[in-house]
């Protein structure tokens, strides 16, 4: 792997991701160390009509309890946040989520870019953003957000991707600090986790 | 592809100042991410350019109260949303066995289709002649909207899908008669309905109540009003009421939570404790 910049500052992860890219995620969550310490915030595409499955495969998989966030739930160290389904999922300042049923953006409900944004404006400079395969642009603006307020940006490397339209989306609206395969990603959460735990 | 320039805090503290004067409705306390983004939708449906633009036109009374506030709230429309719970309602009222009159408020009007939605689940279990329904709205240019009773015809494919869904008995479309592009609610029904403005941030609401809907109008406010709300809610409602929220929305860490009990795992209606 790269030179990564490994630095206890950060303080959220932010996840992305549309077609393919729940086997992704379900990797990635299943080789999550069980103290992993940073809120982790997953925004995938999903069908409107489905409120269960989604969830319940990815906990099955991971590790840690996935959940599916109430509106204006506190947010908790270590634990991850699923945007439910119909729903735009929102960080606010204070330390909690919210969720709302404005309009889809994107043709999403809930939409990447919302998530990503929201989170940027809250973390700044200390989130971590990664967008995973997908086969729309939804979540290049919100990686732009992560990076213009000063955040890591992280693509699943389109070769290794499914479908590679998003994650090459927002590589070209933004500066992408590190192209990964999943093992990568993988790999520096682990590494991550070393020193964020300190 | 841009995005747009982020709302400012002393922009967004001026804007809420502003309408609180103008228009007499506090948003200090709605949910601050998606206040941005209705905000942001207004100024540029309206073409204002800045949020300055738009204080400076509440002030000369070029925006109008109902347009900013009709734009600013979601106003989702459709009938009997989220099939399963209406479902599980209907399961709910027959097991209750109302013996007296039913006292009954729907929070947010917004277009109607709630409310309505409502009126043809007590007509379908026979509570109609004893119900007493209100629904409220904290805006007026959409209460007369609801008050209509009319809603799109190009929404009656997604609206008789979901009533299917429910497991009601007889065909959606009894219920309305078409006008022009619309239907219109049977008067039977729609004259039942009394709708009332009331203000959630000011008003107390007062009145012992059996039935409190409120589906989908926490979401838009933070963890401080959703208390208030859920104190107001739960000072008018009676032992043993049901109140009932949005899918994902919860009392749990409110100071009421421990005063209910969660019917069943998966929708949220609940009913408050006998003490």
């Amino acid at each position: 792997m790269k030179e990564v910049d490994l630095n206890r500052k950060y303080k959220a992860i932010v996840i992305g991701g549309s077609a393919g890219s729940f086997q992704v995620l379900c990797k990635i969550l299943n080789k999550l160390p069980e103290d992993f310490s940073l809120p982790i915030f997953i925004c995938c595409h999903r069908l409107k009509h489905i409120r269960n499955g989604l969830i319940e495969a990815l906990s099955i998989k991971s590790i840690k309890e996935v959940k599916e966030p109430d509106h204006n739930e506190p947010i908790k160290r270590g634990k991850i946040y699923l945007a439910p389904a119909n729903y735009h999922m929102n960080i606010e300042l204070g330390n909690y989520i919210s969720l709302s049923t404005e309009e889809m953006v994107n043709n999403s409900r809930p939409a990447i870019d919302i998530t990503f944004e929201t989170c940027a404006y809250v973390y700044k400079d200390k989130l971590i953003g990664i967008l995973l395969t997908g086969a729309n642009k939804d979540g290049a603006l919100g990686m732009k957000k992560v990076k213009d307020y000063g955040g890591m940006t992280i693509i699943q490397d389109p070769e290794e991707s499914v479908i590679d339209t998003m994650p090459k989306a927002a590589m070209s609206v933004t500066k992408i600090d590190h192209v990964m395969k999943v093992e990568e990603i993988i790999k520096f959460l682990i590494e991550l986790n070393k020193v964020t735990q300190l | 592809m841009q995005t747009a320039p982020e709302i400012g805090i002393n922009e967004l503290r001026k804007l809420i100042q502003t309408i609180s004067e103008r228009f007499d409705y506090d948003f200090s306390n709605y949910s601050s991410a998606s206040f941005k983004r209705r905000i942001q939708r207004f100024i540029e449906i309206k073409r204002l350019g800045s949020v300055e633009n738009l204080v400076n036109k509440i002030i000369s009374g070029e925006i109008k109260k109902n347009e900013l506030f009709t734009e600013v709230s979601v106003n989702v429309t459709e009938l009997f949303r989220d099939p399963s719970f209406w479902k599980y309602l209907r399961k709910v009222l027959l097991e209750q066995n109302f013996s007296q009159n039913l006292k009954i408020w729907q929070i947010g009007s917004s277009s109607g289709e709630e409310v309505f939605s409502l009126m043809i689940l007590l007509n379908d279990l026979n509570l109609l002649s004893k119900a007493e329904v209100i629904s409220v709205d904290f805006n007026a240019g959409i209460i007369e909207k609801a008050q209509s009773g009319l809603i799109p015809g190009k929404s009656m494919e997604l609206n008789t899908s979901n009533f299917i869904k429910t497991g009601y008995k007889g065909e959606l479309t009894n219920y309305f008669t078409a006008e022009g592009d619309n239907f219109k609610l049977n008067k039977d029904l729609l004259s039942k309905i009394k709708f009332k403005e009331i203000n959630f941030v000011k008003d107390s609401f007062s009145g012992s109540v059996d039935i409190i809907l409120c589906r989908n109008i926490l979401i838009y406010h933070n963890p401080q009003m959703q208390n208030d709300i859920l104190k107001k809610i739960h000072q008018s409602l009676n032992m043993s009421g049901l109140l009932i929220l949005g899918s994902r929305e919860t009392i749990e860490w409110s100071e009421i939570a421990s005063k209910y009990t969660m019917l069943g795992p998966e929708e949220r209606i609940f009913k408050k404790n006998k003490v």
